[in-house]
This record gives C-alpha cells, structure tokens and sequence, in this order.
C-alpha cells in the first residue's frame, strides 16, 4: 500500500490522544439513590462487574481506534499495488475517428466512440490509484485533453467531452506524441483505444511494446466509398469519374451507386462486390455545365458516414476565338480550330485580317483567344491570351537578332502541356527568327543551338504563345503536330486555367489556395452548399493566402475570391475508416497492462470512509446502549 | 463548487434523526451540557464524512501560465543565432519562473523533443543541453578532444573516454533523429500545444528562421488560436557567415539524342565572391569556368549541353566559391532522361569476332555499343540506358554475382532485353548452370536427353587445408554439389580431400545419387597443412579402375602445396587418358604449379579472387570435359513453329551450321528454331517483364560461316534484337510522369492515355524503383483517378539517383516500359540564406502573437486566467478526524 498523501501519518497521533482520553480516571459524579436497590444491584453485578466492564472499555477503545485508523488511510488517499502492479503513467489515446461512429448492434446498437469511453471507465478504475493517467484525442490534431493527472474521475470525464470526428485520425501521431510526453516517466505505457484503423494498430503495437491496443467493435458490415474523382474530358465534352468502393464485410453484397448531379440523377451503376474486396469504376457523365456531383451508396450499413461521397464538376467551357492573318494564310488555322470542336466554339469565332484588326482592334472585345498569324498588330488587348505566328507587338519582351536557316525543330519542354502527344522530330523548316528573351519565359521547342522557335510569354495580365516561324513555310500544317499544338494551346490558355484551390479536400484538410491570391482581396466568403441550405463565413485573408481550416463536414464548398468563384468539395473517402472489421488477434506486447479488482468497488479512500461512517455510527448506539463505555 | 456524488448528502438527515433519537433514549448518563456537546460533535462528524463522500471541489481562478521555449535547431540555424536564441530564452525563462509561471523547452527540427521538463525553476542550461544544441559546433570539439585522448598513447584515461564517447553519442543522437534533414513545424508546435498542464495557460515562445520545409505553419497557428494560446515568434535573424549556395539548375527533364540544351543555373548568395564553377556530364568535366557571384541571386547559363546516347544521365553543377562556409550546398546533381532509338549492348569474349554481328544490327539501323567481355556495366544505372543486352561466349566466371543478378532485374523487373549467344564459353559450357542468368533464359544448361551417352568420369580434388576455413569451403562444397547436378545422372563423380594428407571424401559414383553425393560431400571440413600429390595418386587410381570413356580431374587449392614430382605425373596420367584442370583461388595459390599441371593434363588452368565463381568454374569444367554439350557438326536448323520473329525470312532455305551447344528447352518457351537432332537452337520467351532469346548457335564464321554470307543474315539478327526491345511493340500507351514532393512524402504520379489522348481507365500500372546498389523494388500503385496512378515513397535520399521505371500491358498483354527519375541534391536546409522574413510577416498577419527580433525579445505574458479545480474531500476528512478525540473527551468528562 502507498498513500499520495502521507503527510496524513501525522493524524495518527490522534489515535494517541484516544487512547490517552481513555486512560483518563474519572471521577464519577455524585447521584442519591435508595440504598436498598443499590446494594441489591451491587451485590447480584459484582462477579461478574470488573471483567465486563474492562471488556466494554476495551471494545470502545478498539472501535475509535479503528475509526481513527480507517479516517487516517481515507485522508492518506492509499492505493493497493496487488501481487506484481506497479503504478505507470499510462497515455490513453482515443480514437474517435469516423470508423467509431460504427453502430454496434451486439452491444445495444451503442457506437464504438461510447464503447471505447466505457473502455476508459473500466480501464482507469481497474488499474492502481498511483497510476499516472493522460489523455490524448487522436481526432484530427492529436490534442491533450488531461495532461499527467492521478484523477481518474477528470481522465473520464475529458473521454465524456470528446466529440465524434468525422474524419480520419492519425494514430501514429498520436502516438508519437505520446512518446514525446512520457519521456523519463517510469513503466511507460501507451493505451489505444480503437477499432484497429485498419490494421494501422497492428504496425503500432508491435514495434513499441510499451503500446497496448484495447480493441473496440467487431462489426463489419459496411460498404463505402474509399475514392471519387473527376477527370474533364474537353475534347469529348464529358467528365469521367472515377469511384473505388470498399466492402468491409466477409459477405458478398449487390447493391447500386447513384450519380446526383445537382440533386438530379445523372447515373446509376448496379454492381456486385465481393466480400473483402474493392470496386471500381469509370464513369462518363455528359455533363458540359458542370455542377456538383453527389455519389451514393444505395443500402444501409453499420456505418453510413462513408456512403456518400462528392465531386467538381467543372464546367467545360467552349473558347471563342479570333484569327488574324490575311486572308490566303488562314485555311490551315481555321481546320484546325473547326476539329477542335466542342473545344472551340464555331459559332462566337472568327476570322478576320489584319487590316480589319486595326481598324477595329479598340472595340474588339469578348474573345478568349486571338491568333495573330503573320501579322504585326499596332495595338493589343492590354489583357488576354495570344498565339502569335511568325510575329509579335513590340511590348512584348522578344528581341529579334538574325534569321535562322533551315533550323532543326525540338522539343525542350517535354512535360509541358502545351508540348503534351507533340512530335516535332524532323519538321522542316525554311527559317526562323533568331530571338533573345529579355524575361523569363518558358521554351518549349528550340534549335540544336538551344535557340527558342516555340515559347510560352508569361506576364502578369497577358499570356502568350508564339512561333518564332512561319508556320505555312515549313511542313508542319501537314503534320499530326499542328493541330496538337493548337489544341493544346488552346487547352491550356483558355479552357484549362487553374484553379483557386484544390477541387477535394479530405474532412479536417486545411484549405489554402494553390496560387497566390490578387493583392487587392481582403477577405473571402466560403459557402456550404449543402441540401438544405447554403451558410456562409467570412474570414479575412493573410497577405496572398488565407486559411480555411473548418473542414469538419462532407460537402461541397463554394470560396469567393474577388469577382471570382472557386469549389471544392470535402470528403471522407477513406480506406482507413471504411475498413471497419475488426483487427486479426495481435499478440499482446510482452509488458501487458495488468487490471486489478477494486475495493468494495469503489476508490480506497472513499470505501474507507465509507466503513468509517458505518463504524462512527455503529459507535453512537453502544455508547448510548451501554453496550460500550 | 460542485459535488460529484451530492446524492450522499441524502444519507444525512436520517442519520442526524438517528443521532437524535439513540441521544434520547441514552442509558448513558452524561450531563446535559455534555451531551448536547456530544451530539453536536457527532453530528459534525458525520456532516464531515458525508460531506467527502459527496467530492466536492472549488474552482479557482489561476494566472498560473505555462511558457513553453521552442528552439529551432535545424540544419539552417547557425551558431550564433543559437547562442543568442538560448540566451534570450536563459533570460525569458528566469522572468517567467520569478513570475510564479511554470516553464518547459522543446528543440525541434526534423522531429521534436522535450528537453526540459514543465518544472516551476530555472538556473541555467545544463552543459549537455548546450553541446546538444550546438552540435554544428560542439561535435567537431568532441571529435577533437576523442583524437587528443587517443593520440595520447597508453595512458588514456579509460572512464573520461568512456564518458566523451557517451557526449558523442548523445549529441550525435540528437543530430540524427531532432535535428534532422528538415523543419518540421507541425511536430513541433503539436508537443508544445500539448505540453504542461492542461489546467494551465500556455504561452508559446518560437525561436526559428522561419525556414519551415515540412508541415504548414499556418496550420499550427490556427490551432493556438483556436485553443486560446499565446504564440510568439523570435526571429533568429544574427548576420550569417558568408555562404553561397545553389539554389536551382533548370534543365529540361528529357532531352533527345545529340539535342543542344541549356542549363540555367541559379546561385544565392549573402556575399560578393569569385567562384569557379564547374559542370559535369556524366562524371566528366563538360566546362569550367571562373564566375562572379554577386550579392542576392545570380543567373547563369551554360548553353551547348547535349548527350549522345539515350538513357538516364546526371548533369552535376559544383561551385567552388572564395568565401563560404558550408559545402553541402555547392554540388547540385540533375537527372535527364535521353529517350531515343533502341540501343544495343553487346558484349563478346572474342572481341576479334564482334565485327559481323554489329555490322549487321548496325546495317539494319540498330545502335550497338559493341564491348569486349569485360565490358558488362557494373551499375544497374548502365544497363538500363541499353534497350537489350546481347551475351556471346563470356563464361560465367567472367561475371560476378552481383552483375548476373543486376542482369536477371534488368530483364525481369525494368523490361530489358537479353540474348545469350553459343559458343565453347556460352550456356552450360560457359558454367551457367544454376545461375541467375540460366533463370532469365529460355533454355536449362543440363541435357536431359540422350542419356545413354558415353559418360564421364569426374574427380573433383579440393584442398581442404586450414586457409580453406569460412566461406571458401562452403563454396567448394556447393560447387561441387552444382556439378554432381550438371553432369548426366549416368555419369560418376568423385571427390578427394586434401590438406597434409588424402582423404577420399566421396568414391566414385553415379552423378544421379545426388542425395549420397550431398551428404558425402557436407563432411568436408577444412583444417591442416597443403600436400596435393597423394590426392592425385588416390583419384588416378580410382580413375584408373574405371571404365568411363573420358576421365577428368579438377584440381582446387588457395595455397602452395608440398612435395615434387607434379607435372611428371599429370603428364602420365594424360598419357592414361586422364585430363586434369586447375583453379587456383586467392592471392596465395601457387598458380605456376598450377598452370603446369593444367599443361601437363590437357586441361585448363583459372585463376579467381571471387570465392563465388567457383561454382561456375566447377560445373563449366566438367560440362566441358563430358564433351555432350559441343556439337560441332554440321547442323540444318529446322524452324518449327512461325512467329513475327521470322517474318519475311524464308526458314525453308535457312543456312547450314557447323556448331551449337546443346541445351535443353524450358517448358513454358518458344522453340522456333531445332536442329536436325532436335536440340534448340532458337528459343524466345518472356521473362517477368522483359523478353529474352537463347541462340545456341553463333553469329562469326566458326559455325556460322554460311550465315554471314546469307542476304537475310542482317535483317534476321535486326528482327531477333527488335523482338527483345519491344521496338517492334505499336506505341499505343502514352505515360505522363512527375513527381512531387509533399510535407511528408514523396508522390510519383502517371497519367496513362492512349496515342488519341483517350485516359485509359482499365489499364494496369506498375512502377519499379532501383536503389544505389543496383536492386530493384516494386512499389505500391495506386489508382487516383481516370487514367491517373500514384505511387507513394516514404522519404527522400538526397544526393542520390532515384530512378524508376513505369510498366504498363496493351491489350495484347504487350509490356511497355517508360523510364523516370530525379535527384534531390541536398537538403532544403541548406539551400537558404537567412530568416524567411515573407514567413515572418506572414505570422505577424495571423494575430497569433507577436514577432520579435532576438535584441527585442521580451516576456509578454496575457493576463488570462485559468481555472483550477481543488477536491476538499481531504480537507473534510482531517476535520472530522480531528473532532474525534474531542468528542471522545467531551464523553469521558461529561
């Protein structure tokens, strides 16, 4: 036995003074009664008088002293180490990740988040007093709920207050944490409590043995989506979505999925899986105007968190475009916007020269790209995106310095996506301007000389491509290449402009923008869309970014930046959460956690009270009984 | 206040009535004043003992905080900017102490750890927190003070070094698992979140660059402000020594063959220097040049780069500044991809001979890099720039372990190309058997046919001696286990140990008792002195007794052996229709006597450092000896099956062959080609992801000398090496690759469409990574969208090639291979200069805390309170104890 609070000791001597007062001769108070009864009383007690009399004193000394004794250990706060315990400071990390909202239907249709608190009641009061508890959320921070305490009362009711994460946790983590805090404390140990994380605990307890894993559910029937994303594609005006669905359980499962594009069915796609298995399809969805895509599971599961998943749709904008170059020049450009079609939209196109170019050139406007072919325009757009053949404005950064014979094509730039399927080998040119860029500029074909031919102008409000040759004096409107080139061109500067931010976020992932926002936007407005209503929440942005970090539920996400809108959608979709089975047996860690009964089933110090109450009162009834003296 | 069981307090009244009533009806005859005391004191007890039953607790308002100091200790923090952080902390933490607030320091870097504990005092930093802090500095003084304590000769002070070596271990703990390759914020600022009280304010104090290169800081910062702490940021901006650095050397990821390129090299620098700058190719010097750095950022272009062959090639950019400081980052290595036409290697013993064949490819418009048999790449970096790898008689002992391994993973795993040409050193004759390369190849070596041969009777004497312990017997006796399993079962093998003496380890016997054989053979063990001559005379005479048609000895020794009289008698055994051959192993093997009884037997004398080629010598030996395996005759190949190999060739009219060796063909291959005896001489098949092609016959005038005239001799080698290549495969699969580095991995992603620029949404792939040593590893791919695939590594090798190869099958099950790779020179540590001062403003943005210079840095501590929670149950149990033996004594006097 050990008491937390020995000073306690010292309330022994209290017992002292007891025995002292009880030692104590007292002289007996005068009474008058009638000498008869007296002496009959007297003469029929007296064997029998001086033993019984010792004995009661006796009994009511050893009473006190009892009390004294079970109040002294009470207020001590002793704890009871049976047999080999010893007390350890043991880190609890709870788990209460999405797959703990599983639905136990074995244990009173209770979640696996209630079962792992009641884990943590068992497990705290059946351990020694002395033990040393912490508490750690593994949610989506690892977060300290109680820091080192020996109040397990505080430990139980920091598990009450943890609420459900709907996202996935990271055990590892939090458990590296939790090393990181039991550093020099003595007998280490870490308990997780979790349903397995698929498997992730497996990796965890055994390579630590100081991790012991109380497992929590058994369920598996479930079937989830583990994966949804969306492709565009432009050529073919069509989104092709990809989704994986996992089914947990050891049972086949026929089932469908459902397609909602904006709350209306867009697609649905029966399926049978196996059990143990993963599912996956592509699906095209012909859907140009884009919108949100909702994917469901069609059944009903221990875990409904993960049937459901979202998507982007972007909307597959078709660019108008404006040719100028003289009139004879124009028949291979205008084939090879016509195939582009639906990636081109005919009917706001068109062609023109470059005299008429220059003469309307200030009212031109509402053209997402203009191709300049041979030509020199007076004036620009100050905005815009450009191809330029075989020519360019003045204000852009290109000096010409000579004139390249018969210059040999290559690509520089392989991974560009303006480069993207082009085959350049063995183009036969005439001849080429010899060019210096004066800024930096992005060269995606050059000459063996490392002279730039194709190359990408990047200024603040225009973008530019240009061909530092005469495209129709050379082989390539013959070749495969060139209508590649313009469709890539067209792709990238027009249809395929990036976004704010990332279309899919995982539940917890703190939403930054992928490219620095315009100086001039204070703050943004980020809507939920969800079925029922759209709320929205201001936050003020933080020089070029901002930091959106209440990714706490499914859906989609509309941000306002500016004039400006951009989606996203954040998910669950993880293989981690929807593989809910529970865990193959592991084999416990050498140095278990040893659980111990309790007494009376209550803490130490209460149960001695509790005694001592019984006793005190036992007390005040033979005292007055006579029974004791 | 609160009670946790306040239903308790019901225990109350009836327990006061019960106090109440035994009061009353008392046959104790206490006075009234004393027992009303004592009811009263009773009453008290019991008020006392329920009030702890029911826990009640206060809640205290506390301005108790907890200050935590996070020392950022990574690479890119100097010395100075360290000793003035801890400075500022020494003085912070004694204010904070002084304050009644509690303290604790975290150091992170890569990882974080807690070094002082959450403690309410503070002196000054313990000595080993200083060493441990500074190891930049202090590990380099140890290191000194170890070499001044050894050099000091006999009278080194046992336990100081023991305890240096323990400061070093420490210190160099600290520097491999904190300290690290990187900032890692979010670790970081998660322990100090977490560390402390939770019944306590925190306050956090950051001393850092502001150079966070994994997780995201302003995630950290969202946390505090959602948990109400206090988070300050000092500045570790000290002046830094001069130091230049390379911060990017833009090069286009591919180049094609003999296709100018410039490199754009991008210098930062705190100071103006000289430099020398100096570019390699592949390993060597492409230019040199004196340059001068200015302050800030320097541009430098190196045009007129190029690569003539197609494969993976590093561009190496080092500069050798004036002044600076650390030398990490002065060397920055690129990886380029060359793709281009199919390239052959091929490699021939008979290095006279290798004209016809590479004339022929060549004609056809094949690039052959044409080597002597030394000439096999040693690095699997070689090999995979090579589209096939053609192999004609190079005996096995000619290629290490290693390289056949390499060999076997070039084909199996990167899709390579392989085909092995005949020869008296190829196949089984070559010593292939049971060796990675007979795995790759369509054909096994031992001929399991005709096995009423004349046979072969083989002694196999093996010096046993003291310097044969370890792994050279071992060696010896899996040797000669493999050539028991090489030679026909109805040919008889023998075996004689020797060391001081003979000793007849293994009778001769029947190759196919292979179990005996094995179990003889495993008593061999080494020990004693080196006298070979009664070895010889034991194995003669069992030879000799023997009615084998040809009889055969093998010699093995590592030393010099006793006695005389040698080449007399190996000259009278081959006169005997004995043969003898000779291995001597390691530089102490007596390799004149050696190579004289090698003569004097008719045999062959081999010379190795490399113990494990002698089971490659051994079974070549006797394969050799048993003379079943050359065919040299003439020979009219017979195609057997058609195949686009033999496209456009008339196989009727092929030309005669004076030779081949014979092998037998392995189950799952193509036989397209069998002689007249119905030996393979043409055999394809696929070997996990690549392809390869055993030709048993040869490609030079000894037994193909009717070939090299035939008009089809160019186009069907061209067919037979494009089959391997895959060149003849449509190019129907177009695999975008990148890669990307996140805050905790690094991601490699394909994106798979078909030559319409259709994703392709049922197609497999995989991806194969190689590491510094040549092995290969296959790596988890997962689908991440149409057409989309990721694949995941766990962490980053700087200053190494990390190369792959992506694998995907058409739907003709054809694989197509698209290699990939990168180097990530140094760590990003090192590529900074200075604090981030973008970071730094971006921080002071949040509102989270303040941002202070080091000279500024100041205590600041919000006056926010916190509530503590105080149980009074002890406090109720002392009372009531107390109260005893007064009521004890009111009894006793009343």
């Amino acid at each position: 036995m050990t008491l937390l609070a020995p000073w306690a000791l010292w309330l022994f001597s209290i017992g002292g003074a007891v025995v002292a007062l009880y030692l104590l001769k007292i002289r007996r108070h005068r009474q008058t009664v009638p000498a008869i009864e007296f002496w009959r009383a007297l003469v029929s007690q007296a064997p029998v008088r001086s033993l019984f009399q010792r004995l009661k004193r006796l009994f009511s000394l050893l009473l006190w002293l009892i009390i004294v004794a079970l109040l002294v250990l009470a207020t001590g706060n002793p704890i009871f180490s049976f047999g080999k315990i010893k007390p350890r400071s043991i880190a609890i990390i709870l788990d209460n990740s999405a797959s703990m909202q599983t639905i136990e239907s074995e244990a009173e249709n209770k979640t696996r988040l209630q079962l792992a608190k009641e884990a943590i009641n068992e497990l705290t009061s059946r351990r020694p007093v002395a033990d040393e508890w912490m508490l750690i959320e593994a949610g989506r921070e690892p977060q300290v709920h109680i820091a080192w305490t020996r109040d397990r009362r505080a430990v139980r009711d920091a598990a009450d207050s943890i609420k459900t994460y709907e996202g996935s946790s990271d055990l590892a983590a939090s458990k590296e944490l939790a090393q990181q805090l039991l550093v020099g404390k003595e007998r280490p140990c870490i308990v997780i409590i979790s349903d397995g994380a698929n498997d992730e605990i497996i990796k965890l307890s055994t390579e630590d043995k100081t991790v012991v894993y109380w497992p929590i559910g058994n369920s598996d029937d479930n079937l989830g989506i583990t994966h949804l994303s969306v492709r565009t594609h432009r050529q073919k005006s069509a989104h092709y979505a990809f989704i994986r669905v996992l089914n947990a359980s050891g049972n086949e499962i026929e089932t469908r999925i459902v397609f909602e594009l904006d709350g209306s069915t867009a697609a649905v796609e029966p399926f049978t899986i196996a059990a143990n298995s993963e599912w996956e399809k592509t699906v095209i969805l012909n859907a140009p105007q884009g919108g949100v895509l909702r994917a469901s599971i069609d059944r009903d599961d221990s875990l409904m968190l993960d049937n459901e998943a979202f998507a982007i749709l972007d909307p597959i904008r078709s660019a108008s475009t404006l040719l100028i170059t003289p009139p004879e020049d124009a028949y291979f450009f205008e084939q090879a916007l016509v195939a582009m079609e639906p990636l081109v939209d005919l009917d706001s196109s068109s062609t023109i020269s470059p005299d008429e170019f220059d003469q309307t050139a200030a009212t031109i406007q509402d053209f997402d790209l203009m191709i300049f072919n041979n030509c020199l325009p007076k004036q620009i757009p100050p905005t815009g995106k450009f191809i330029f053949v075989n020519g360019w404005p003045a204000e852009l950064p290109i000096t010409v310095s000579g004139i390249i014979d018969s210059p040999e094509l290559f690509v520089s730039q392989r991974d560009h996506p303006l480069t993207r399927y082009l085959t350049l080998r063995a183009v036969m040119l005439a001849q080429a301007q010899r060019v210096e860029l004066t800024q930096r500029s992005t060269v995606l074909a050059q000459t063996t000389e490392a002279d730039p031919l194709i190359f990408l102008i990047d200024q603040p409000d225009r973008q530019a491509l240009c061909l530092a040759f005469d495209v129709l004096d050379s082989d390539l409107p013959f070749r495969n290449a060139f209508p590649m080139l313009m469709r890539n061109a067209v792709a990238f500067l027009v249809t395929e402009q990036p976004n704010w931010i990332r279309s899919e976020y995982h539940i917890g992932e703190i939403i930054q923008p992928v490219r620095p926002l315009p100086r001039d936007v204070s703050e943004i407005t980020i809507a939920r869309l969800s079925a029922d209503e759209i709320s929205q929440q201001t936050i003020p942005t933080n020089g070029e970014s901002f930091t959106f970090s209440s990714t706490l539920e499914r859906g989609p996400l509309r941000i306002s930046i500016g004039n400006e809108f951009a989606y996203a959608v954040v998910n669950l979709t993880s293989t981690k959460e929807t593989a809910i089975g529970p865990v193959v047996a592991i084999a416990q860690p050498g140095d278990n956690l040893v659980l111990t009964g309790r007494l009376l089933g209550m803490v130490p110090w209460l149960a001695l009270t509790v005694i001592a109450l019984a006793l005190i009162t036992l007390e005040w009834l033979t005292y007055h009984f006579r029974w004791t003296e | 206040m609160y009670f946790d069981l306040a239903w308790c307090w019901l225990l109350l009244p009836p327990l006061l009535i019960y106090l109440l009533w035994m009061s009353k009806r008392s046959y104790a005859q206490l006075r009234p004043l004393a027992k009303w005391s004592s009811l009263g004191l009773r009453a008290a007890i019991l008020l006392c003992l329920i009030g702890a039953l029911t826990q009640p607790a206060i809640i205290k308002q506390s301005y108790s905080h907890h200050v935590v100091f996070l020392l950022d200790v990574s690479q890119s923090i100097t010395d100075d900017n360290l000793d003035s952080a801890m400075a500022s902390i020494n003085k912070l933490a004694g204010q904070t102490i002084e304050m009644g607030h509690t303290i604790s320091v975290i150091a992170f870097g890569e990882n974080a750890s807690l070094e002082v504990k959450p403690q309410d005092e503070w002196e000054d930093w313990p000595e080993s927190l200083r060493d441990r802090f500074t190891y930049q500095r202090s590990l380099p003084a140890l290191y000194a003070q170890r070499t001044n304590l050894l050099a000091s000769g006999e009278s080194i002070d046992k336990s100081a070094m023991e305890k240096l070596q323990t400061s070093i271990k420490d210190v160099e703990e600290f520097r491999k698992l904190i300290a690290g390759d990187s900032t890692n914020i979010d670790i970081a600022t998660r322990l100090a979140l977490n560390s402390g009280s939770t019944q306590q304010r925190h306050t956090i104090y950051i001393y850092t660059d502001g150079n966070f290169n994994r997780g995201q800081w302003s995630r950290a910062w969202d946390i505090a402000k959602k948990t109400e702490t206090t988070l300050h940021t000092v500045k570790l901006d000290r002046p830094i020594p001069p130091e230049v650095a390379i911060s990017e050397v833009a090069l286009p990821s591919t180049a094609r063959t003999n296709q100018g390129f410039t490199a754009r090299i991008r210098l930062v620098s705190n100071v103006e220097t000289e430099a020398q700058l100096s570019i390699f190719k592949d390993g060597y010097v492409f230019s040199n040049r004196n340059t001068q750095v200015s302050k800030g950022e320097t541009i430098i272009e190196v045009p007129g780069l190029y690569f003539l062959d197609k494969g993976f090639h590093t561009i190496e950019v080092v500069i050798q500044p004036v002044k600076d400081t650390h030398l990490q980052n002065n060397t920055f290595q690129s990886l380029i991809i060359v793709p281009g036409e199919a390239r052959i290697l091929y490699v021939d013993g008979n290095e006279d001979q290798m004209l016809y064949l590479k004339s022929a490819l060549e004609l056809e418009g094949i690039s052959v890099d044409a080597r002597p048999d030394t000439g096999v790449p040693q690095t699997m970096t070689e090999l995979l720039s090579y589209d096939a790898f053609i192999l004609c008689n190079v005996p096995a002992d000619r290629l290490s372990q290693r390289q056949m391994q390499m060999i076997r993973s070039y084909v199996r795993d990167f899709g390579g190309g392989f085909i092995m040409l005949g020869g008296e050193e190829s196949f089984g004759l070559g010593g292939y058997f049971k060796t990675p390369i007979e795995e790759i190849l369509p054909v096994s070596m031992p001929i399991q046919k005709d096995l009423l041969r004349p046979s072969l009777g083989l002694i196999l004497v093996i010096d046993k001696s003291g310097s044969m312990a370890g792994a050279k017997i071992q060696l010896a006796k899996r040797a000669a286990i493999a050539t028991a399993e090489a030679i026909n079962p109805r040919d008889r093998i023998g075996v004689i140990g020797f060391d001081s003496e003979s000793r007849i380890i293994l009778e001769l016997t029947s190759a196919g008792n292979r179990a005996a054989i094995a179990s003889h053979i495993a008593n061999l063990e080494a020990g004693g002195g080196t006298f070979l001559y009664p070895a010889l005379e034991d194995a003669y005479r069992q030879l000799i007794q023997s009615n084998v048609r040809r009889k055969h000895i093998i010699v093995l020794s590592d030393g010099q052996t006793q006695g005389f009289g040698y080449q007399e008698f190996v000259q009278q055994m081959a006169a005997d229709g004995i043969t003898l051959s000779a291995v001597g192993i390691g530089e102490g093997a007596d390799m004149q006597l050696m190579e004289a009884i090698a003569i004097a037997g008719g045999g062959r004398a081999y010379f190795t450092n490399d113990f494990f080629s002698i089971p490659q010598i051994f079974t070549r030996e006797a394969l050799r000896a048993s003379k079943n395996m050359l065919i040299e005759r003439l020979v009219q190949p017979i195609a057997l099956t058609h195949d686009a190999l033999l496209d456009e060739i008339d196989v009727d009219e092929l030309p005669l062959l004076t030779g081949y060796v014979a092998t037998t063909a392995k189950q799952a291959a193509d036989i397209l080609l069998v002689s007249d005896s119905g030996d393979p001489i043409l055999a394809k098949w696929r070997y996990g992801l690549g392809r390869s092609i055993a030709y048993t016959s040869e490609a030079k005038p000894r037994w193909a000398e009717d070939w090299l005239q035939w008009e089809d001799f160019a186009k069907f080698w061209a067919q037979l090496v494009r089959s391997v290549t895959g060149e003849d495969l449509a190019q129907t699969i177009a695999v975008e690759r990148n890669h990307q580095r996140t805050n905790t991995n690094l991601l490699l992603q394909a994106d798979v469409s078909d030559s319409s620029g259709e994703f392709l949404t049922d197609i497999n792939l995989l991806l194969t990574s190689v590491d510094a040593q040549g092995r290969s590893n296959t790596l988890d791919v997962k689908r991440i969208g149409p057409g989309q695939f990721q694949a995941q590594l766990p962490s980053i090798k700087y200053g190494q090639a990390q190369q792959f190869v992506w694998h995907a099958a058409d739907d003709l099950e054809e694989i197509h291979t698209f290699p990939y790779g990168f180097i990530y020179s140094f760590s990003p540590e090192h590529s900074t200069l200075g604090a981030n001062e973008t970071v730094f403003a971006d921080i002071q943005a949040t509102g989270a805390g303040q941002v202070m210079s080091l000279d500024n840095s100041k205590l600041i501590i919000p006056e926010v309170t916190s509530q503590i929670v105080i149980a009074l149950w002890p406090y109720l149990l002392t009372i009531a104890l107390l109260l005893v033996p007064i009521d004890i004594l009111c009894r006793r006097l009343g």
